[in-house]
C-alpha cells in the first residue's frame, strides 16, 4: 500500500458529477476496516471525530486509488485488495 | 449581470452565487477599506414564506492579497447557522420582528466570523445574529433598527454585517441578452434597425431585488501589508480583493427522512473579483472550471483578455459605428490595456497620479490603491470620468460598472499602451443608458452603504 497523493491532476469533473461518483461509490463506514493505510491528508490538522461519517471514492479500480473523506479530510488511498472488495461490495 | 448566475454551474446554486463584490476606502472612515460581497441573487422580495438566507452548508470568505502572487494573505470566513424558535408553525413570523430576539419571529441566522492571516485561524465573533428579510410593514416595521442591531464593531477593529440588502447593481439584462442590444443604440443595432426606429429606453432588471451580503469595515492596518509608508506609487499600498464560496466536496442526500451527510474538506464553487470578468469574459465552457481556481491561476484565462469576444462583437453588432476596433481587432494585437486593468493593475505613469498595479502574476482581483483617498463628488465613471478613487480602483456601490466595461472593451483605454489609437467616438458614448438613480433604494451614506432591502409587501407595488 503506497500514498499517491499529488502524483496524479485531480480529474476534470464538474462539482455534480463529483458528487454523483462520489455517492455511488460510498458505502457504509461500519463495512470498512481498513488498518495500516498509508495515507496523506489535504487538509492538514482537520480534526475527525471517532464517528463522522466516511464516503470513500473509488476514483480508479484498477489502480486501486481511491479518495477517503472524513471530517473536513480527504485522504487518498491506493490499495488494490481493498478496492477489490469493494467492487465485490457494491457488486461490479 | 455582473456575476449573478454567471456560470452554468453556479446558475443552479443561488446560495453560493456570489454576485457582486465592492471595495473601497470608506469615504466616512478614510482609515479604513469597506468590502461587500453579495451572494443569494435576483431575490425577489415576495418570496416567502421560506424567505431567503445565507447556507449553513457554505463557507464564505472574502479574500485579500497584499504581496501581487494572486494568492490570499488576509482572509475573512463568514460561517453561517440557522435555528427555528417554533417548531410547530410553518410561519417566517408571528408577529412583528421588532428585534433581534423576538420570539415572533420563527427562522434566525447566525453567523461565526474568522480572520486568516499568517497561517493563523482567529475567531473574531461567534453567534451574531443576522437581521430578517424585509417581509413589510406589519412584520418588520422598523427595518433599519434592525440593521443597526445587527451592525456590530469588533474589539478587533472591524465593522461587520451580514443580511439582507437591496440589490444595487443596475443593469439592462433583457436587452443585452438579446443579441447584445444597447436600448439606447438600439436603432443601429445589426438586427434592431430592422424594428427599432428610435433609441429605447433602459430598463433596469435587477430593480426592486434583493440580495445577501457579507459586509465588513476593516482598519487599513490590518489589510495591507507592512511598509514603511503607504503613498499612491507605493506597491503596499494596493490591495486586491475577491470573494468565494465553497462547499464540502461530498454531500449524501438522507433517504427517507434520514439527514443528509458531508464530508470532506471545502472545495470552491464560486469566485468574483472584476464585475463581468467570469461573465462576459471567459467563454462558456470554461466558466465552471474558473470558479474552482484562485486568482493565481489566471495567466490560463489571459488569452481571453486580451482577444475578447465582446470586443470582436461590438463592431458586428453594431456596422459602422466601431470602424477603428474593428480594425484594431483584425490585427489581432493583444488587448495590453485590458491586461492590465483586469490582471495586474494598471502601472504608474500611464494615467497621472494612478497605478493599481500588483507585479507580472496576472490574477483577476478588484485592485484597490488604498493611498487614494475617497472623492468628495464620485463620477459613476470612475477612472475614465476622472474620479480616480471609483472603478477599475476598486468599485464603489454607485460606479456603472457595465458602461465603463463597455467602454473599455470598444477601445476607449487603448491608448493608455497605443497612443497612435484614436478610438472610435461611440467607445467613449457607448453605455446600457442607466445610473445608479435607476435603483428604487437609495444608497447610504454609511456602513453598509448598500440600500434597504425591498419589502416583500409593496415589491413588486400595486398596480396604479
Amino acid at each position: 500500500m503506497t500514498s499517491d497523493q499529488r502524483k496524479r491532476p485531480w480529474p476534470r469533473l464538474t462539482r455534480r458529477q463529483t458528487l454523483t461518483a462520489a455517492a455511488s461509490a460510498t458505502l457504509g463506514a461500519a463495512a470498512l476496516t481498513v488498518p495500516g493505510l498509508s495515507a496523506a491528508q489535504n487538509a492538514p490538522g482537520a480534526a475527525a471525530n471517532t464517528d463522522d461519517p466516511i464516503v470513500v471514492h473509488l476514483r480508479d479500480a484498477a489502480s486501486g486509488t481511491m479518495d477517503v473523506f472524513v471530517g473536513a479530510s480527504r485522504i487518498e488511498v491506493r490499495d488494490r485488495g481493498l478496492a477489490d472488495r469493494l467492487r465485490r461490495a457494491a457488486r461490479r | 449581470m455582473s456575476s449573478h448566475r454567471e456560470a452554468p454551474e453556479i446558475a443552479k446554486d443561488p446560495v453560493a452565487d456570489s454576485s457582486d463584490l465592492y471595495a473601497f476606502v470608506s469615504p466616512d472612515r478614510p482609515d479604513t477599506v469597506t468590502l461587500i460581497a453579495n451572494y443569494v441573487p435576483l431575490q425577489l422580495p415576495s418570496g416567502g414564506p421560506n424567505f431567503f438566507e445565507f447556507g449553513d452548508d457554505v463557507r464564505y470568505e472574502i479574500n485579500i492579497d497584499n504581496n501581487g502572487d494572486g494568492q490570499a494573505d488576509v482572509t475573512y470566513r463568514f460561517e453561517f447557522t440557522t435555528e427555528i424558535t417554533n417548531a410547530n408553525s410553518f410561519l417566517y413570523n408571528t408577529g412583528p420582528i421588532d428585534s433581534l430576539d423576538s420570539r415572533n419571529w420563527n427562522r434566525r441566522q447566525f453567523y461565526s466570523l474568522t480572520r486568516i492571516a499568517d497561517g493563523r485561524e482567529h475567531r473574531l465573533a461567534h453567534k451574531l445574529p443576522c437581521p430578517p428579510c424585509n417581509v413589510g410593514p406589519l412584520s418588520t416595521p422598523t427595518y433599519a433598527d434592525l440593521v443597526r442591531q445587527a451592525t456590530y464593531t469588533l474589539s478587533t477593529g472591524e465593522r461587520v454585517f451580514a443580511g439582507q440588502r437591496a440589490d444595487g447593481f443596475f443593469v439592462d439584462l433583457g436587452a443585452i441578452f438579446d443579441l447584445g442590444t444597447l436600448r439606447p443604440f438600439q436603432q443601429l443595432h445589426v438586427a434592431g434597425k430592422k424594428i427599432f426606429k428610435a433609441e429605447g429606453d433602459p430598463v433596469n432588471a435587477t430593480d426592486r431585488m434583493n440580495v445577501h451580503s457579507i459586509a465588513l469595515q476593516v482598519p487599513l492596518t490590518k489589510v495591507r501589508r507592512k511598509a514603511n509608508r503607504y503613498a499612491v506609487g507605493d506597491a503596499a499600498s494596493v490591495i486586491g480583493v475577491w470573494t468565494t464560496a465553497s462547499r464540502r466536496q461530498v454531500r449524501v442526500l438522507g433517504d427517507r427522512g434520514a439527514t443528509d451527510t458531508a464530508a470532506g474538506p471545502f472545495t470552491q464553487v464560486s469566485r468574483l473579483g472584476n464585475p463581468l470578468f467570469n461573465e462576459v469574459v471567459v467563454p462558456m465552457s470554461r466558466k465552471d472550471e474558473w470558479n474552482t481556481l484562485p486568482p493565481s491561476e489566471d495567466k490560463r484565462f489571459a488569452r481571453f483578455v486580451e482577444q475578447p469576444e465582446l470586443a470582436a462583437l461590438l463592431p458586428v453588432l453594431y456596422p459602422d459605428v466601431f470602424p477603428n476596433l474593428d480594425k484594431l481587432n483584425k490585427s489581432k494585437k493583444a488587448r495590453a490595456d485590458l491586461v492590465a486593468i483586469l490582471l495586474t493593475g494598471v502601472p504608474e505613469g500611464l494615467i497621472d497620479g494612478f497605478t493599481n498595479a500588483t507585479g507580472d502574476i496576472q490574477a483577476d482581483m478588484l485592485r484597490l490603491n488604498t493611498a487614494i483617498p475617497p472623492t468628495r463628488k464620485p463620477d459613476r465613471f470612475g477612472v475614465l470620468g476622472g474620479d480616480l478613487a471609483g472603478f477599475p480602483n476598486g468599485r464603489r456601490v454607485a460606479d456603472d460598472v457595465v458602461s465603463i466595461s463597455l467602454r473599455a472593451i470598444a477601445g476607449l483605454t487603448v491608448p493608455l499602451i497605443d497612443r497612435a489609437f484614436r478610438p472610435d467616438a461611440a467607445a467613449a458614448a457607448v453605455t446600457p443608458g442607466l445610473s445608479a438613480a435607476d435603483v428604487t433604494a437609495p444608497f447610504l451614506a454609511a456602513f453598509p452603504y448598500l440600500g434597504t432591502p425591498y419589502d416583500g409587501f409593496n415589491n413588486p407595488p400595486a398596480s396604479a
